[in-house]
């Protein structure tokens, strides 16, 4: 699946002197199997595009296409679809539910669509060192434990696009590499692009690109 | 999708569903003892109101010192025009009226020569409707010579009590009565004619003695010396105590034979009970159907960071609002059970309790009641249907 970006800017952008930007009204695409960084500044508007590119957000000017669809035209079920099965994410925030178990977290993201059994994720976890972290709630793990198990939830899909921002922010050195490792390795496998969102340089991933925002 | 199904509240704290499962139920069953309660007594005072029928009043124009000097009065006295009498019937508060037909001709009984008591006899007549008591031998028409009697109760006791006591005479039973045979004589227009006799029955409604119409009217015209004149008129009204009919009565200046006009009738009394009752179990239902839907609206509200997160992941939005129907149904279902459970004690022990006092009619567990209670419970779920749906909408945009 092709990503491509014309002419993009978020609405509160519009007044900023956007001439540094590779990304902001300019043209852009991302082939599918791309390692891609995306190298933004604070305040360069690093969250809005990913909120944009998995269709939370939509109060922008130009236009984000995949396969050359406007994704402004999809409903919340096309967006729905989308997420199921060709795009996943970690968010900033990572987005996990604090009542349920760190496994639980994970499995509600893998029933969905079933692809990827409990074993595999199961797998994951212990490469990141979380295994003795799944049946704890949440709310009783760490920052740097809870990222770890958003990316398990993420992996815990198949898709043709991982989105993720700022994912390592609060990993050590060993766990950022044995996390892009992982990652690198499971992107490759499944033949599916990465877009990789941060504040700093980054060396962990084989970046086939990179873009300052 | 195991975690799916139990993401809206089973989740939640165990305590809460309690609350909000009572909550539910309890409210349910108070909007149904309500309309048992409102139907019941509704019921129990329409059934009065055609069963015990009507109330009877008996009303007739004052005399006053003008009117019996009068020269006049023979004619134009304390008598009932026919408009007056058709106006009455005319007042909404008034079932039906009906003037008391006297005779116009002599009328004696050989009763005095058994007796040792002579009356130059009067009787009056009112249609059939109006009598309180209809024995079979009741009626006359043209060729028989049986004529029956109804007698006042009153005049029976102020014998037996007054009478019998004072002069030392035997005090008499309704049956002995009823068996004394006396013949009548009547007489007018140069003629006369003899008839049998007897009291058939005794009347608690009507003041004096009674012969059938028909057989009044026929006397009348055959022995009748003058027009009948109405000096008096009988009416059904289904509440004597109804306000409009003593200011009516009063405006009219009309005297009746009772005091039941102006006081609190049962029937009023009954009437303001179910309204009462409506009153408060309209409240209850209002505040039960409050309830109930903040309570969903309160559990759906904190599934919402779920409700989020599965959009979010890629739920499909129709799937997740089934789920969340589905939840809300495991809570709806049995509460609403618990809540008929409930109101079925409630509507027994009610009905063992007021029933003893015959105070409501109809069967323990209404009709009403319990279509009632359905379309609260559909309503409900349709309110949780409109909450889920709303929370779902608003992540679209």
């Amino acid at each position: 699946m092709e990503i491509r970006l014309q002419q993009l800017l978020p609405n509160p952008l519009t007044d900023r002197d956007t001439s540094d930007s590779a990304i902001w009204r300019k043209e852009v695409v991302w082939q599918s199997g791309q390692l891609t960084h995306v190298h933004a500044p604070s305040g360069t508007g690093k969250t809005s595009l990913t909120h944009m590119l998995y269709g939370l957000r939509h109060d922008y000017q130009g236009a984000i296409t995949y396969d050359g669809r406007d994704v402004a035209q999809f409903d919340l079920r096309t967006w729905c679809g989308l997420r199921k099965d060709h795009i996943s994410i970690v968010f900033q925030d990572l987005r996990l539910l604090p009542n349920y178990t760190a496994a639980e977290n994970i499995q509600l993201n893998a029933e969905l669509q079933d692809s990827v059994p409990r074993s595999a994720w199961e797998s994951y976890a212990a490469e990141l060192g979380i295994t003795h972290q799944l049946a704890q709630p949440l709310h009783q793990l760490s920052q740097g434990e809870r990222q770890r198990v958003a990316i398990v939830r993420a992996l815990a899909q198949q898709f043709d696009w991982l989105i993720m921002d700022e994912p390592f922010s609060h990993l050590d050195e060993n766990n950022r590499s044995k996390a892009a490792t992982l990652i690198t390795h499971i992107c490759e496998e499944r033949a599916a692009g990465l877009v990789v969102l941060q504040l700093n340089e980054d060396h962990y991933f084989p970046y086939h690109q990179t873009f300052r925002l | 999708m195991q975690l799916l199904r139990q993401i809206l509240w089973q989740r939640q704290k165990k305590r809460q569903l309690l609350i909000a499962g009572s909550g539910l139920a309890l409210g349910l069953a108070f909007i149904m003892l309500a309309l048992q309660l409102f139907v019941s007594t509704q019921q129990t005072v329409a059934e009065r109101n055609q069963d015990s029928t009507y109330e009877y009043l008996i009303l007739n124009k004052p005399v006053s010192g003008l009117n019996s000097l009068s020269m006049l009065n023979k004619r134009f006295g304390a008598a009932f025009k026919p408009y007056e009498i058709r106006e009455l019937a005319e007042q909404p508060f008034i079932h039906d009226v009906a003037p008391f037909t006297t005779n116009q001709f002599a009328i004696s009984s050989n009763l005095q020569e058994e007796m040792g008591m002579y009356a130059d006899l009067f009787f009056e007549s009112v249609p059939d409707a109006f009598m309180d008591t209809l024995p079979s031998e009741w009626g006359w028409s043209e060729g028989e010579s049986f004529v029956p009697v109804v007698m006042t109760k009153d005049w029976l006791d102020i014998y037996n009590f007054n009478v019998a006591m004072m002069y030392d005479l035997p005090q008499l039973s309704e049956e002995t009565v009823k068996e004394m045979n006396f013949k009548l004589r009547i007489s007018g227009k140069g003629k006369s004619k003899t008839f049998s006799s007897r009291v058939v029955a005794f009347s608690y409604r009507l003041p004096s003695l009674m012969i059938p119409l028909s057989f009044m009217e026929w006397a009348n015209a055959q022995y009748g010396e003058e027009e009948a004149r109405t000096q008096k008129v009988i009416l059904a009204t289904p509440d004597a105590a109804a306000p409009a009919l003593t200011a009516y009565l009063e405006e009219k200046g009309y005297e009746t034979n009772t005091e039941k006009t102006g006081r609190q009738s049962f029937r009023a009394l009954a009437q303001a009970t179910a309204t009462l009752i409506g009153i408060i179990g309209g409240l209850f239902t209002l505040l039960s159907v409050v309830v109930v839907t903040v309570t969903l609206q309160l559990l759906i509200s904190r599934a919402r960071e779920e409700l989020t997160l599965m959009l979010t992941l890629g739920y499909d939005p129709k799937m997740v609002e089934q789920a969340m129907l589905r939840q809300s149904l495991r809570l709806l279902l049995p509460s609403a059970l618990f809540g008929l459970a409930l109101f079925v004690a409630a509507a027994f022990a009610l009905h063992q309790w007021v029933g003893q006092q015959q105070l409501l009619h109809g069967p323990v567990v209404n009709g009403y009641a319990v279509i009632g209670g359905v379309l609260v419970v559909i309503l409900t779920f349709w309110l949780a249907r409109q909450s889920i749906r709303a929370a779902i909408h608003q992540q679209t945009r």
